[in-house]
């Protein structure tokens, strides 16, 4: 308990003061700098918290390089970015039936009733509350479940049980984003052989290069996920707005915003939302299942257990309340594969991961959460798990991101009705050109460039075919690793051919991998 | 009233053939790795000794392991989408239209002619101001780190992109969104250019 109270020391004091112990005060101020620009964000149809990170993360790390003294900044603000947006992307949904994010398009089945009904700030004062306790809720299962899933699985699992663990979490990704689990699969194994051009395992030279020397250092990473997962998506908007132009309605008025929110009906919001916030949490725990499944889920559970269910979809706080402290609960509840086991469940953790790949020395998975006991060694200096230390301190910045959502989050929400004025056809041309700036500067010139149009293609392809993106992005993070653990422990087993079933944990996953395999097969029939 | 569920039925059936495509093209990728790409582009096999004269895996062992798997997906796919049960949801089919492949090809010309800009109007603007004698510069390399030439092609050919990609969404141009193709790229210039260090926006990295 005690090395444990000192690790949570050193990793909170280590985002206030640098090595040498000065008071530094960067990494909060872009925690603050990342919950503004998602709450802005978050309030703008068409754009979402994953959007404004990924072209957040190649700025930032022009702006802070790629040492380790970067990771604290860079991942404060991004972290601050994917929180803020939660919040955010609620205010257009309540006062003009427009979700600023996908997630938000639930809350205005009874937020724009409400505000209807004149009690428009009501609502955004329960959104904004729902919103931020549900965020809350789930980060403090994230603090408590990520050391102990790491601990277990680190003492549990061997190379082929955690082989086979990537192997399940991708089946089960695939089996669980879109309607064509197959397509997915094969979607996933494709970004997983995408992410080899260039790698080399055993020191024979670069594999998969067309012999292009511009290759031989592998893809740019950051360049690669922006255009399969922003440009492309901005070129389907584009076309679509192309194809039908819609005369966008700019000149829209809010409606009367009513009287606050009082304590007393926050009090009574309690039960239902940490409710919907375990709900949200559960389903953010689970790689692939996003926000919409949680807030529906959740909504659907609020309606049934209502003394009063005909009042859903008619402009009722309960409505409100289980869409948003669900959906906000998924935000922290995703990083808990990632921290955990290195495993990125949706489009922000892989943002997360995408950082941390670029950034440093450090990396996700069960290894950071070894509690290695702290000793002082005379003119050598301390020995500790530094990981350990920045883990806590990633925890620490999500709290005083939360203590901003808390605060300027509250004030800030009563202005954003505004930016719903923003025209689509206008936002989307502007992020087009900040992604391709971004792709150029940060990936050296136009090999970062051409990577980002080349993964755009293939991103406008993959959706065209109606092939999930997400399995692809995380099968493209993942081969590293999974190519590691599968070739040491086939090295381990002694060059056997079936050294994937020599536990009973690993053929118990695979088992399940196979199942869900046979699933997809009876579903795409 | 019956034509319409013809037209759904012919339509989607036709559409079906895009998951047979997508599980016979990835067949055909899978042979293509198998017996040209990897034996020509991977420097090592399936296995290979080490210096200790153990079998280890080869630089070839992942890649293959991957498109291997990759077979049976694509079979299934193929076998699924020939037994579809009529009435039921299966496999989501997509589809690229040929108009799909002309907005990408009008994408692609557009971001295309705004590089070229970005190339041209720094060079193009040394020449003007060497002839009317404001500078004695011998090329755009020397002028490129030196405001404004340095940023002078980025901010032409910024616009260019963001105002034809408004122009594409919207059908039409308006002078606001000219001026908001300009303050983006300001915008951009000001924070990669103004702010940060030792950035350089297009296209002086690749001089």
């Amino acid at each position: 308990m005690d090395l444990l109270l000192q690790y949570i020391g050193l990793g909170v004091s280590s985002v206030f003061y640098g090595a040498q112990g000065v008071l530094q005060l960067m990494p909060v101020l872009m925690v603050l700098i990342g919950v503004l620009v998602g709450i802005l964000i978050g309030a703008v149809p068409g754009m979402s918290g994953p959007f404004a990170m990924a072209i957040a993360l190649p700025i930032l790390v022009s702006i802070f390089g790629y040492g380790n003294d970067a990771l604290y900044p860079v991942l404060g603000c991004l972290l601050g970015i994917m929180k803020g947006a939660t919040v955010g992307g609620a205010v257009p949904a309540i006062l003009f039936k427009t979700p600023g994010t996908p997630d938000a398009f639930l809350t205005t089945l009874d937020g724009y009733p409400m505000a209807r009904k004149g009690q428009g700030r009501k609502a955004i004062q329960t959104a904004h509350f729902a919103s931020v306790m549900g965020d809350n809720f789930s980060d403090i299962v994230l603090f408590i479940a990520a050391p102990t899933i790491a601990v277990a699985v680190e003492r549990i699992l061997g190379l082929p049980e955690k082989s086979a663990l990537i192997i399940l979490s991708l089946c089960f990704m695939a089996a669980v984003v879109g309607k064509a689990p197959l397509k997915g699969l094969l979607g996933g194994l494709l970004g997983m052989f995408v992410s080899l051009i260039g790698s080399t395992m055993s020191g024979n030279g670069p594999r998969l290069t067309f012999g292009l020397p511009e290759l031989g250092n592998g893809l740019p990473l950051t360049s690669a996920v922006l255009g399969v997962l922003v440009i492309s998506e901005v070129l389907m908007s584009i076309e679509e707005m192309h194809a039908a132009p819609s005369s966008e309605d700019t000149t829209r008025e809010a409606p009367e915003m009513g009287p606050p929110l009082s304590w007393a009906e926050r009090a009574r919001m309690l039960p239902g939302i940490l409710r919907a916030a375990a709900i949200g949490t559960a389903i953010g725990a689970l790689p692939g299942i996003g926000t919409t499944t949680a807030a529906t889920l959740s909504y659907d559970t609020a309606k049934r257990r209502s003394a009063t269910p005909e009042a859903f979809g008619r402009g009722t706080p309960e409505g409100v309340v289980a869409t948003e402290a669900a959906n906000s609960a998924v935000s922290g509840a995703n990083l808990i594969p990632v921290m955990s086991l290195g495993i990125p469940g949706n489009f922000a953790a892989v943002f997360i991961i995408l950082a941390v790949e670029t950034i440093g020395d450090f990396s996700f998975g069960p290894q950071v959460f070894q509690f290695t006991p702290i000793k002082e060694i005379e003119g050598f200096g301390t020995i500790l798990n530094a990981n350990l230390v920045l883990a806590f301190g990633i925890f620490t910045m999500m709290v005083v991101a939360n203590f901003f959502n808390w605060t300027l989050g509250g004030l800030l929400m009563g202005f954003l009705g505004h930016l719903v004025r923003i025209p689509k056809a206008v936002i989307l041309p502007v992020i087009m050109t900040v992604s391709l700036t971004a792709a150029y500067v940060q990936d050296g010139g136009y090999l970062g460039l051409l990577t980002a149009g080349v993964f755009a293609m293939i991103g406008y392809g993959l959706r065209r075919l109606e092939i999930s993106i997400l399995p692809f992005v995380i099968g493209f993070l993942l081969a590293p690793t999974l190519e590691g653990l599968v070739r040491g422990a086939f090295t381990a087993s002694g060059g056997d051919a079936f050294f994937l079933l020599k536990s009973p944990i690993a053929i118990a996953m695979l088992l399940m991998s196979l199942l869900l395999l046979a699933r997809m097969f009876r579903q795409s029939r | 009233m019956s034509d319409a569920p013809e037209e759904i039925t012919s339509s989607s059936h036709q559409n079906g053939r895009w998951n047979l495509w997508v599980g016979f093209g990835t067949l055909a990728f899978a042979a293509l790795c198998l017996l040209v790409w990897f034996p020509r582009d991977i420097g090592s096999g399936f296995m290979q000794q080490n210096l200790t004269g153990r079998t280890v895996p080869g630089d070839s062992f992942f890649p293959i392991l991957l498109v291997a798997l990759m077979v049976p997906l694509a079979a299934l796919l193929i076998l699924s989408q020939l037994r579809a049960k009529r009435g039921t949801g299966g496999e989501l089919v997509g589809h690229i239209s040929l108009e799909n492949l002309a907005f990408l090809g009008r994408c692609l010309i557009l971001t295309g002619a705004s590089l070229l800009v970005m190339n041209i109007v720094g060079p193009s603007l040394i020449w003007l101001t060497n002839m009317t004698g404001l500078t004695t510069l011998s090329g755009y390399r020397a002028a490129s780190a030196s405001f404004p030439f340095d940023v002078s092609g980025y901010f032409f050919g910024a616009t260019l992109l963001t105002c034809g990609l408004i122009r594409i969404t919207r059908h039409r141009l308006r002078p606001s969104d000219l001026l908001i193709g300009a303050a983006t790229a300001a915008v951009l210039i000001l924070i990669f250019d103004g702010l940060l260090n030792n950035i350089q926006l297009p296209p002086n990295a690749d001089l």
